[in-house]
């Protein structure tokens, strides 16, 4: 699993530390069961405040992706449908953002991704 | 396909069966109720109905059996490893030994009163038959990939073991860049179940061995159990760290102890694959004929070396090694 974060980027460090997993989760490089590094680690190795990876693991904990067990840390708790579920949804943030670049609104997305399953 | 059919049905059922077969054989010779407790003594206390007494071990049997084959339907589509075979194996077995022990004291005596004593040592038998079929179930299913992600890294690392490489599979391809300011983190864990398994059967079988002993050898006993349970449960789990202090590897399900090379300190980093048996075997240990070099050994296939400036090495067993490896050449490049 690598988490990149950028504090020059305009999303929260939080935000970026959130994204970094769920798309770990979504590319399979951390499977279900594995255990991600404890928040004061992984804070320690992004030099960031433990609160700003707790806030993200608060995050992924509320969507049902991982466990926080006191004291062992943070365990990957997506089974395969989920992981794959999470993949399109990365895919599909990605589209919005792209059709926001080209300037297509997003009731039209709406409109093509209907079109695209027919 | 073979090992597939012995683990789901070949060897439960054989179980199942010896346990009815020898119950239905016998059933002449048992009293009725038959003895199916006994106290520290080894004098019989407790009985059951030889009807009732069967359907509950078979309904142990089916249970553990039903466990196994829940998950196969769950995780058996995708290729994964069944991580409840060695224990469904080693409760099936551990069960029929108990029963086979329970009909043997029973067997040609006319009360169950009268029935043998069984002590601790019947016991241990079937902890020791039940901690043979867990390594006979873990051994059917070693080398299948434990989650869905991995498949693919496992398969390769597998199969350039089976060509029996040693020697480095390559420097790490693609660099991760570094944007200024842009700070990064790699993390895999790495789970040994043969370890975390051995550790129990060692403090399980030390523990029983120590009472059956009994006395101050007895606690000498348990204490060595103890010992050798930890320090194989702490090489039972690693955790790989690459961040911008260098590579941290830390052992055990508590994250300590823990090893750290500086990054400063990192001459050159690649992966390799890794085939224990060129590394003096499993575990953490120096690398035989390759002076200042250590390995930490969890299974056979991809591994990450970093060597420091002053010529030693360490080298970790770890999945997706390359993007470890990359990501401290980037570090260091930056």
């Amino acid at each position: 699993m690598l988490i990149r974060i950028d504090p020059s980027r305009a999303a929260p460090l939080h935000e970026q530390i959130e994204d970094g997993v769920r798309a770990a989760i979504a590319a399979g490089d951390v499977g279900d069961g594995e255990r991600l590094p404890a928040a004061r680690e992984l804070a320690a190795a992004l030099d960031v405040n433990v609160h700003t990876v707790l806030r993200a693991y608060g995050v992924l904990r509320d969507d049902g992706l991982i466990e926080l067990r006191r004291g062992r840390g943070a365990v990957v708790r997506a089974g395969d449908a989920q992981r794959r579920r999470l993949a399109v949804a990365e895919r599909a943030r990605e589209l919005v953002a792209f059709a926001r670049r080209q300037g297509v609104s997003d009731r039209e997305v709406v409109e093509l991704v209907k079109e695209a399953q027919c | 396909m073979l090992k597939r059919a012995i683990l789901l049905v070949g060897g439960p059922l054989a179980a199942l069966l010896v346990t009815v077969v020898t119950a239905l054989l016998l059933s002449g010779d048992l009293p009725d109720p038959l003895a199916t407790h006994w106290g520290t003594g080894g004098e019989p206390d407790g009985n059951m109905p030889l009807p009732a007494f069967v359907v509950a071990v078979v309904a142990a049997e089916l249970a553990s059996w039903g466990s196994l084959l829940w998950q196969a339907r769950t995780r058996g589509r995708d290729g994964l490893q069944l991580t409840v075979a060695p224990y469904a194996w080693a409760t099936i077995a551990f069960v029929a030994a108990l029963a086979l022990i329970t009909f043997a004291a029973n067997a040609e005596v006319a009360d169950w009163r009268a029935a043998d004593e069984v002590g601790l040592l019947s016991v241990a038998i079937a902890l020791a038959v039940g901690a043979l079929a867990g390594l006979a179930g873990w051994a059917l299913e070693r080398g299948r990939p434990l989650a869905g992600g991995v498949a693919e890294i496992g398969g390769v690392g597998a199969a350039a073991g089976g060509a029996g490489a040693s020697a480095a599979a390559g420097r790490a391809g693609a660099t991760t860049l570094l944007a200024p300011g842009e700070r990064a983190v790699w993390s895999r864990s790495l789970v040994s179940r043969p370890a975390a398994f051995g550790a129990v059967a060692l403090l399980v079988g030390f523990v029983v061995a120590g009472l059956l002993t009994g006395g101050a050898s007895g606690w000498i006993l348990v204490a060595a159990g103890v010992a050798a349970a930890v320090s194989a449960g702490t090489l039972s789990e690693i955790v790989a760290t690459v961040d911008a202090r260098g590579l941290t590897v830390a052992f055990g399900p508590f994250g300590w102890p823990r090893k750290r090379v500086a990054l400063d300190r990192i001459a050159r980093v690649d992966t390799l694959v890794v085939e224990p048996l060129k590394y003096g075997g499993w575990g953490y240990r120096r690398v035989p004929r390759r002076a200042g070099a250590t390995a930490v050994v969890l299974r056979r296939g991809e591994g990450l070396r970093v060597i420091r400036d002053d010529g030693r090495e360490l080298i970790v067993t770890i999945d997706d090694a390359a993007g470890g490896a990359a990501l401290l050449e980037a570090l260091r490049a930056s």
